[in-house]
C-alpha cells in the first residue's frame, strides 16, 4: 500500500473519524486515499480554522481532534491552532504535507521548515523519512498526544513518502498506565488537610482532563470543603454550592477572598497561571500549599508547594476520601458563605441597554444543560466566565492559556461535529468574530446548527478598557465603529440572523435563537462604555480587586 | 547558578535542536557542551554546562519532558537554589517522584 493510504487506515483503526484539513499539492496522496476511507473530512477554510476545530471537537469529545493542510503556507497557518491546543494541554493531531525529500533544503515551492517552527509549540513532532517508519510513527503519535498530560503532535510526510509503495510492519499498541501516588505522601497530605482549620480547594483543567470530575464532586459532597476554579475548571465540580467560582484577575470576590485567607490550599491539576494568581507572593500566603498534578514540571514552576504529589486523580481523590471521613471546618465553611452572599452578583443596570452579563446568565437559564458555548477571547470570554453555568468543563470551550481571538467559531464547528445534537453556541465579540469570519462557509456548508451570539460593542472592548484604566484613557486602535453590518453578513451566509439593541429585546431574541434549527446569528449590540468587574490591576495582589460602574 | 547536566537522548532528527531551544526558552544559557553518538543506548551522550538566574529544576523537568531524553543527571550544582531553602526553611522536603517515559 501507498504511505498516504496507510496513513488513513491508521487513523481509521485508531476510531478517528472526522479530520479538519484543507488541501493543497504537496499533501494531494492523502487526499486522494480518503476518497476512500470511512472518515469524514471537514473542509474549513483556512488552516488555522480547521486546527482551531480539530481543538474544539477534541475539547467536547474528549478523544484526540486530527486536522490536515499542505506544505507551505496550509502549515504555518495550522501554528496557532498548534499552540492553542499546547497551551492548554488537548490531544490533536496534525498532519502536513511535505515537498519531496530530494527537494526539501533546496527553498522548493510551498517549502517551509514547519518541523522547526512548530517545535516550541507541540508535545512532539516528526519528519517521515522512511516509508517503512510510518506505522510506528502513526502509532507513537496518537499515543503520545493523548496520554499523560495530552497535547499537539505534528507529523510532516514529505510527498515522495506519501506516495511510497510498502507493506507495513504491525506495530504493538502501546500503553502506559499513569503513576499512583505514593502513600507515604498521601498519607502527608491527608494529614496537613486535618490540621486545617480554613483548607480549601483550587481545580484546574487538569482534573477534566484527567477525567476525574465525578471523584472530585464526591469528595467535595463528602468533606464539603469550599472550593474555586481556573477558567479552564469552570463547569468540572458543576453546582456543588461550597464551589465559589473562577479565581483570578476578573475573578469572583468570594473566590479570590478566600484564597488569600485560607491556611491550607490544595491544587489539582491547575498550574499556578499568572492570570489566576495575581502578585505570587500575595497569592494564599498564608496557606500550606499541597499541589497535585500528573506533570512534574509544573510542581514550584512559580510557586513553591509545600507538599508535591503524583499521581492519577481519580486513584488519589478516593484514597483521600476513604482516608478523610470529615473536616471540621464550620467556622470557615460559615465565612465562606458569607462572602457568597456578600458578593454575589448584581444584575441591575441602569438604564435601556442591554447588560450583557445578565444576557450570558439568562442564555445558560434557557440553555440545555449538555448546551457547549464555545467563546472567543476578550470582556465577552470573561463575561461568559463569570455568568455562564456548565455541567462540564467539556461545555465550557475557551481559549485560556493562548488566549487566541478567532477560537470560538471554528471551536463550535468542531463540537458541533463531535456532538450532532447538542445546542452548541458561539459566544463572540465584534473583534474576535471577524478573526474567523471565513468559518461561516463551513457552517454554511455543512449546515451545521451552530447558533451565534455576537456581542457587538463596537471596539476591542478588553483593550478599550485597559486603555482607560492603565494608559490615561489614551486610546489607540481600539474604534471597530465601522463595523460592516453583521446581519448582512451573516445572511450572504445564508444564516438565519437578527439584531437586538434594547433590554427588552433580549428574552425574545435569545428564544428566537436557541429554537431555531439552523444556522443562525443573533447580532447584539451593547455600550461601548461596559467593562469587566472586578478586575486585579496587573501586578496587584488578588485582594485588591477593582470594582466600576455599569454604564 | 551553574550547573553541569549528563544526558542521554535518541539520535532522532531533531533532538540536540529541541535540548537548545528549550534550554533557551526556560531563561538558561549553556557555557559548555559535548556531544557523542553512543552506540551502547543508540543515542546521544551530552554533558552541558548551563548558567541562568532561575532555579535549576525549572530546566531539567521542563528537559525530562522532551520525549527524546532517555535519562537526566545533574552532576554538579553550583549553588542552593531558591526552592532548597523554601524547604530548608519551611520543615518540608521536596517530593521524589518516579520519572516515567
Amino acid at each position: 500500500m501507498k504511505g498516504a493510504e496507510y496513513i488513513i487506515d491508521a487513523l481509521v483503526r485508531e476510531g478517528i473519524s472526522h479530520i479538519f484539513g484543507y488541501p493543497g499539492g504537496a499533501i494531494m496522496p492523502v487526499y486522494d486515499a480518503l476518497v476512500d476511507s470511512p472518515i469524514k473530512h471537514v473542509l474549513c477554510r483556512h488552516e488555522q480554522g480547521a486546527a482551531l476545530a480539530a481543538d474544539g471537537y477534541a475539547r467536547t469529545s474528549g478523544g484526540p481532534g486530527v486536522c490536515l493542510a499542505t506544505s507551505g503556507p496550509g502549515a504555518t497557518n495550522l501554528l496557532t491552532g498548534l499552540a492553542n491546543a499546547y497551551m492548554d494541554s488537548v490531544p490533536l493531531i496534525a498532519i502536513t504535507g511535505q515537498v519531496a525529500s530530494h527537494l526539501m533544503g533546496t527553498d522548493a515551492f510551498q517549502e517551509i521548515d514547519i518541523f522547526g517552527m512548530a517545535m516550541p509549540v507541540v508535545k512532539h513532532s516528526y519528519v517521515v523519512t522512511d516509508v517503512a517508519e510510518l506505522p510506528h510513527i502513526m502509532s507513537n503519535a496518537l499515543h503520545v498526544a493523548t496520554s499523560g498530560r495530552p497535547g499537539p503532535v505534528l507529523i510532516d510526510v514529505p510527498k515522495d513518502i506519501q506516495l511510497a509503495e510498502f507493506s507495513p510492519e504491525p506495530v504493538a499498541h502501546k500503553t502506559d498506565s499513569l503513576p499512583l501516588l505514593e502513600q507515604d505522601t498521601l498519607q502527608q497530605a491527608c494529614q496537613l488537610l486535618r490540621q486545617a482549620k480554613r483548607p480549601l480547594l483550587y481545580i484546574g483543567g487538569g482534573v477534566a482532563i484527567g477525567k476525574a470530575e465525578e471523584t472530585l464532586k464526591a469528595l467535595l459532597e463528602q468533606w464539603q470543603v469550599p472550593a474555586v476554579s481556573t477558567l479552564k475548571a469552570i463547569g468540572s465540580v458543576a453546582d456543588y454550592p461550597r464551589h465559589l467560582g473562577m479565581l483570578g484577575m476578573h475573578g469572583l470576590k468570594a473566590a479570590n477572598y478566600a484564597i488569600q485567607n485560607c491556611d491550607c490550599l490544595f491544587a489539582i491539576g491547575a498550574r499556578f497561571d499568572d492570570r489566576a494568581t495575581g502578585k505570587l507572593e500575595a497569592f494564599a500566603s498564608e496557606a500550606t500549599i499541597l499541589h497535585l498534578d500528573i506533570d512534574e514540571a509544573e510542581f514550584s514552576k512559580l510557586k513553591n508547594a509545600h507538599l508535591t504529589m503524583r499521581g492519577e486523580f481519580n486513584d488519589a481523590l478516593n484514597r483521600m476520601a476513604q482516608s478523610i471521613e470529615a473536616l471540621e471546618i464550620d467556622e470557615w465553611r460559615l465565612w465562606c458563605e458569607q462572602q457568597q452572599s456578600e458578593h454575589a452578583w448584581n444584575y441591575d443596570a441602569p438604564g435601556e441597554g442591554i447588560y450583557a452579563p445578565a444576557m450570558l446568565k439568562r442564555l445558560t437559564e434557557l440553555t440545555p444543560s449538555n448546551g457547549v458555548i464555545a467563546c472567543d477571547v476578550g470582556q465577552h470570554q470573561m463575561w461568559v466566565a463569570q455568568h455562564c453555568q456548565f455541567n462540564a468543563a467539556s461545555r465550557h470551550l475557551s481559549s485560556g492559556g493562548l488566549g487566541t481571538m478567532g477560537y470560538g467559531l471554528p471551536a463550535a464547528i468542531g463540537a458541533q461535529f463531535a456532538e450532532a445534537e447538542t445546542c452548541v453556541i458561539n459566544v463572540c465579540g465584534d473583534g474576535s468574530f471577524a478573526m474567523n469570519l471565513q468559518e461561516l462557509m463551513t457552517i454554511k456548508r455543512y449546515q451545521l446548527p451552530v447558533k451565534i451570539l455576537l456581542i457587538d460593542n463596537a471596539s476591542l472592548g478588553m483593550v478599550r478598557q485597559w486603555q482607560q484604566l492603565f494608559f490615561q484613557q489614551r486610546y489607540s486602535e481600539i474604534d471597530l465603529s465601522d463595523n460592516p453590518d453583521f446581519v448582512a453578513v451573516a445572511k450572504a451566509f445564508e444564516l438565519d440572523a437578527q439584531r437586538i439593541t434594547q433590554r427588552k429585546e433580549v428574552e425574545e431574541g435569545l428564544q428566537w435563537m436557541l429554537n431555531s434549527n439552523k444556522p443562525c446569528l443573533l447580532h447584539v449590540c451593547i455600550s461601548n462604555q461596559e467593562n469587566v468587574w472586578p478586575l486585579v490591576p496587573p501586578g496587584a495582589s488578588n485582594s485588591e480587586m477593582m470594582e466600576g460602574a455599569t454604564s | 547558578m551553574n550547573a553541569l547536566l549528563h544526558i542521554q537522548m535518541d539520535e532522532e532528527h531533531g533532538s540536540l535542536e529541541r535540548l537548545l531551544r528549550v534550554t533557551r526558552h526556560r531563561g538558561f544559557n549553556i557555557t559548555q557542551m559535548n556531544v557523542s553518538a553512543n552506540q551502547e543506548h543508540q543515542g546521544y551522550d551530552i554533558t552541558l554546562r548551563v548558567a541562568g538566574e532561575r532555579e535549576l529544576k525549572l530546566l531539567t523537568r521542563q528537559l525530562d519532558k522532551l520525549m527524546n531524553v532517555q535519562q537526566l543527571n545533574v552532576l554538579s550544582h553550583a549553588h542552593q537554589d531558591a526552592a532548597s531553602a523554601f524547604y530548608a526553611q519551611t520543615g518540608f522536603s521536596e517530593s521524589q517522584h518516579a520519572h516515567t517515559a
